[in-house]
């Protein structure tokens, strides 16, 4: 009795069904033309009290991806995420994402697209989402866009493209020096603030803990940086992150993702000559 | 915005910075003991492993100190994280990499210890974790001891933060590998996915210190109760 008990007790107390997490893409423009770039928007919907995780999930969890299959000839970059939210775990705090999460791709058509044809792309996004128990999930979507001589208009995946953090670049007015031990950021304040920078690890690369001097109207972030070079396979380091000022998830958030040259000034084995 | 580039031109970036950041690598030295290590009794790689007794599955006591002299490995888990014991191809369980490890590391010496230790106890009682427990073994046909942290106490002298997280004892009772179970990452593209409790397991066994001694563990979060 006694058995039969506990393993009711079992399945009552640990059964969580994963939770529906329904999953859709869409592109930015309702037309593509040849060279000009647009995005694809897929938005996962996380239920309320379930979270899934930024690229760099924190002290737990797995980032959340997408990857794109397209037609030959077409560029896809790297997937952009919302700027998360920091959220308590026992074992640390996690870069969670909560509610509709979308990530946007930025495609770039070749100029040698055939005109009338559709363009597939293949989408397919990988989580984990986690409330008391964590699930992974997995979903593909196709899109297809017809290709015309001149990019059509927009459709209202724009908007949600355009609300996701962009690329340090469209921020002119901030400057970012590298050196071999650390990264300078600097630039004007606006009205939310602390500025604040959120890493995607690299098992290679070591951050220390930023220092921050502010003006009334400026900022600098000195972000002390080594190398791990024995963590790690060869591969390009980068420095990748959120700059982020405020503390709400809504506040304004630039993508860095810069390659850190200095790194692949190697040692040479011993013995050898550099 | 501009991006400047200084001192990038033949900089070598020497080993002792890395080292002074990254923590102690080693070398074979072992580093002075932090106050907070003895004190609170956390695990510190290069110093000695936190001392710990618990019941497994079927009530039979494990203590640390009953291995001494011996290699232990320890494997924190959780039955429903699809990384750990969970019924997904992601999981170290169900993909056979758990066992492949266990065999690879009997191989290479019959005394190596392996203990699996459950700190679950979110949406848990300790009655019903021992016998979720029970299915899993059963399941993944594990051959080890399947200890039960139900208090959380191990885990978090350990710090264990994932399921899995990997930890390596040597046969000192010190701390020499913490940290992810293999590189997740590259074996989800296809590539090999270096076990790094092997490579540190072997790493000890010929008088090295494992290098790196430390990865960052990836999985679920360890579900403590909160308290």
């Amino acid at each position: 009795m006694t058995a039969v008990a506990s393993l009711c007790a079992s399945t009552l107390i640990s059964a969580e069904p994963p939770p529906v997490v329904p999953f859709t893409a869409r592109s930015t423009v309702q037309s593509i033309a040849a060279g000009d770039s647009f995005d694809l928007v897929c938005t996962l919907q996380v239920p309320v009290g379930w979270h899934v995780y930024w690229e760099d999930p924190g002290s737990s969890g797995m980032a959340t991806s997408l990857s794109v299959r397209a037609p030959e000839g077409f560029a896809v970059s790297t997937p952009r995420l919302p700027r998360p939210t920091t959220h308590p775990e026992s074992t640390g705090p996690v870069n969670a994402l909560f509610g509709e999460v979308p990530i946007a791709v930025r495609i770039t058509p070749p100029h040698d697209v055939t005109l009338g044809a559709d363009a597939a792309f293949e989408l397919t996004a990988h989580w984990l989402v986690c409330r008391e128990q964590c699930h992974l999930g997995e979903a593909t979507a196709t899109v297809r866009v017809p290709i015309t001589a001149a990019p059509g208009p927009p459709t209202p995946a724009a908007a949600v493209a355009a609300a996701l953090p962009p690329s340090i670049h469209a921020r002119p007015d901030t400057t970012l020096t590298l050196s071999p031990h650390d990264v300078q950021i600097e630039g004007p304040l606006g009205a939310c603030r602390p500025p604040a920078f959120l890493p995607v690890s690299q098992p290679t690369v070591a951050l220390g803990s930023p220092a921050l001097t502010m003006t009334q109207d400026r900022f600098c972030l000195t972000i002390p940086v080594a190398y791990d070079l024995a963590s790690g396979p060869p591969q390009p380091e980068r420095l990748r992150g959120l700059l982020m000022f405020g503390t709400q998830g809504a506040d304004p958030a630039w993508i860095i993702d810069v390659p850190l040259a200095h790194a692949r000034a190697r040692p040479a084995p011993e013995g050898e000559t550099p | 915005m501009t991006i400047r580039t200084a001192l990038i031109t033949a900089t070598l970036v020497s080993a002792s910075a890395c080292l002074a950041m990254a923590g102690p690598a080693d070398g074979g030295k072992t580093p002075e003991t932090p106050p907070e290590a003895t004190e609170k009794r956390v695990a510190v790689i290069g110093h000695p492993a936190p001392k710990f007794t618990l019941r497994d599955l079927d009530g039979k006591t494990h203590a640390l100190a009953n291995h001494a002299g011996k290699i232990v490995v320890l494997e924190w888990f959780n039955a429903e994280c699809p990384f750990s014991g969970g019924a997904s191809k992601a999981s170290i369980h169900a993909s056979g990499k758990a066992a492949a490890l266990r065999a690879n590391l009997k191989e290479l010496d019959p005394t190596i210890v392996y203990l699996i230790v459950d700190s679950t106890a979110r949406n848990h009682t300790r009655e019903s974790l021992i016998e979720r427990g029970k299915e899993a073994r059963t399941t993944w046909k594990i051959d080890v001891p399947v200890l039960i942290d139900y208090d959380g106490v191990v885990g978090r002298a350990y710090e264990a933060q994932t399921t899995p997280h990997m930890y390596v004892i040597d046969a000192k009772g010190v701390l020499r590998y913490a940290g992810a179970f293999d590189d997740y990452k590259k074996g989800r593209k296809g590539g090999d996915a270096t076990n790094h409790v092997l490579s540190a397991v072997k790493q000890i066994r010929a008088g090295e210190a494992p290098s790196p001694d430390r990865r960052k563990p990836w999985g679920c979060s360890v579900k403590f109760d909160y308290h």
